[in-house]
């Protein structure tokens, strides 16, 4: 439509910082949560290069104490990564408790986090076990 | 605005079965490493790639573990504003098929006795 | 708690006719323990600064009107209360993500496109078309439930301007219209959700989502627009592989 009245319009468009995440804590946590990926990866590459060297160099490698200081953190970064991706898992899997038409109750998110905490113990047990017992 | 479906899924796949089984399975492999490292006998590494359960599941945690990383890097670069292209993608997950196929070859000879 | 306690409020300011860029005004509001800060914004405009310029309507979280930045956490200013910010002070700006119009006053014509997009309606099946509504559009207590809590939603764009991902990239969909896709998706009265699936599926679409899930923290109606989107994910990793299998379904 034609008029004649002047538009003052100029909207402003805040610039995005690549620093954005640092003033929230929920973005920081976010981030330290994707970056727990970087020791994943760093893991998985010791894991692969120790399956290539004697038992003697295993032992020999796992003593040095960089090699224990890594190890630590990794430690931690897996672990938090998997409390949050145990936390996360509810919001993924939404279901109900029966099929039942009438039925309105959705699994509550503690039972499923419950059942992942109780499956990571038998996982935890079941590969100390095997490591330690097997061979 | 584009049209094309994303080919995303195979990739999300992979990352979430990834995290799954680091989450399952790192925390107790990394406390046997260290425990060896400070002279605790327990992480036979060499013993039990030589067997086939060793083998495949070790096989299975490399490689998850590697697709599951190399996605989050890949997303984790745009989040620090790097604007990711095509390139980033074939190289980032070009990494994980090749530590995928390195795993295979390393624990398919360990599982064969193709190497010591 | 006494009558008159002083809030110190700094509210951002933008005039395009005259400003480069916004700037911050302070002003002292007396408050008592219900005063919200819609009500603190109107006490602002009625004695303070007649100029002041912000969006609202109903006053009771239903609208969606009066989005914005308290704090750096986006929040309807009528469901926030001074009293909880008792002995500090509040930082009034405008929905983060979206460009400002004037003050508080943010250009949200971008997150509605992304909605109209979406189809947010029941798309009535061929067959139910010309049904009467007792008969086409039936439905159980538990298909209702599976879908009424995403249905909450009151388009207030807040989800927006928590995502990290709608701010790196605006062709996002973006949490609130992925969530109505699902939403509609799942109903089970709804025949549209393959026309839906192509959105979703896009990379500007449910994959753009890295699971933040700050816009669940912050909805104002909880709606939870994070498990949406991953529930999302899996229905569109579902159907990526059935097209794989059946290549020939498309049209």
């Amino acid at each position: 439509m034609e008029n004649n009245v002047k538009s003052y319009r100029k909207p402003y468009v805040r610039p995005v910082k690549a620093n954005w995440w640092t003033d929230r804590g929920f973005y920081i946590a976010y981030m330290i949560r994707e970056a727990t990926a970087v020791l994943a990866v760093v893991v998985a590459l010791e894991l692969l290069v120790l399956s290539c060297m004697s038992q003697e160099s295993i032992v020999a490698f796992l003593k040095n104490p960089l090699v224990i200081l890594v190890n630590i953190l990794s430690l931690a970064s897996v672990m938090y990564h998997t409390i949050t991706w145990f936390n996360l898992m509810p919001k993924a899997v939404r279901m109900f408790a029966t099929k039942k038409p009438t039925d309105t109750k959705l699994i509550p998110a503690k039972l499923i986090i419950s059942a992942e905490w109780i499956g990571a113990a038998v996982a935890f047990a079941v590969i100390i076990v095997a490591c330690v017992c097997l061979v | 605005m584009s049209t094309r479906r994303s080919d995303e899924p195979i990739y999300w796949g992979l990352f979430g079965f990834g995290g799954m089984v680091i989450a399952f399975a790192l925390p107790a492999i990394l406390t046997l490493m260290i425990l060896q490292g400070f002279g605790v006998d327990c992480f036979k590494l060499a013993a039990i790639a030589k067997t086939w359960w060793g083998a495949g599941a070790l096989f299975v945690i490399v490689s998850a573990s590697m697709w599951h990383g190399f996605h989050r890097i890949y997303h984790g670069l745009h989040d620090l504003c790097i604007h990711t292209t095509r390139v980033h993608h074939y190289v980032l997950y070009g990494l994980a098929a090749i530590f995928s196929l390195a795993a295979l070859v390393i624990y398919a000879s360990k599982f064969f006795g193709w190497c010591a | 708690m006494s009558e008159n306690q002083i809030m110190k409020i700094s509210v951002s300011r933008y005039r395009p006719e005259t400003d480069k860029e916004p700037y911050l005004q302070d002003f002292e509001v007396p408050y008592r323990k219900e005063t919200s800060l819609l009500e603190a914004l109107n006490y602002i405009k009625d004695f303070l600064e007649p100029e002041l310029s912000f969006r609202w309507s109903c006053r009771m979280a239903v609208c969606g009107s009066c989005g914005m930045m308290v704090n750096g956490v986006p929040k309807l200013a009528c469901k926030t209360f001074l009293r909880d910010y008792a002995g500090k002070s509040m930082k009034i700006e405008p929905l983060a993500n979206f460009p400002i119009e004037r003050d508080l006053v943010v250009d949200i014509s971008d997150f509605i496109e992304k909605l109209e997009r979406i189809k947010p309606y029941i798309i009535p099946a061929k067959e139910d078309e010309n049904k009467p509504l007792t008969e086409g559009y039936i439905q159980t207590p538990q298909q209702m439930t599976s879908y009424l809590q995403f249905a909450q939603c009151i388009n207030c764009g807040i989800c927006y301007a928590a995502c990290p991902q709608y701010k790196l990239n605006k062709n996002f969909i973006g949490p609130a219209a992925l969530t109505l896709a699902y939403r509609y998706n799942i109903d089970s009265r709804d025949a549209g959700a393959a026309e839906r699936m192509k959105l979703l599926s896009l990379d500007e679409g449910v994959w753009s989502c890295t699971f933040v899930g700050y816009c669940s923290q912050v909805c104002p109606k909880h709606v939870d627009p994070a498990s949406a989107i991953q529930l999302g994910k899996k229905a569109s990793a579902i159907d990526y592989v059935i097209k794989m299998f059946k290549p020939g379904e498309e049209e």
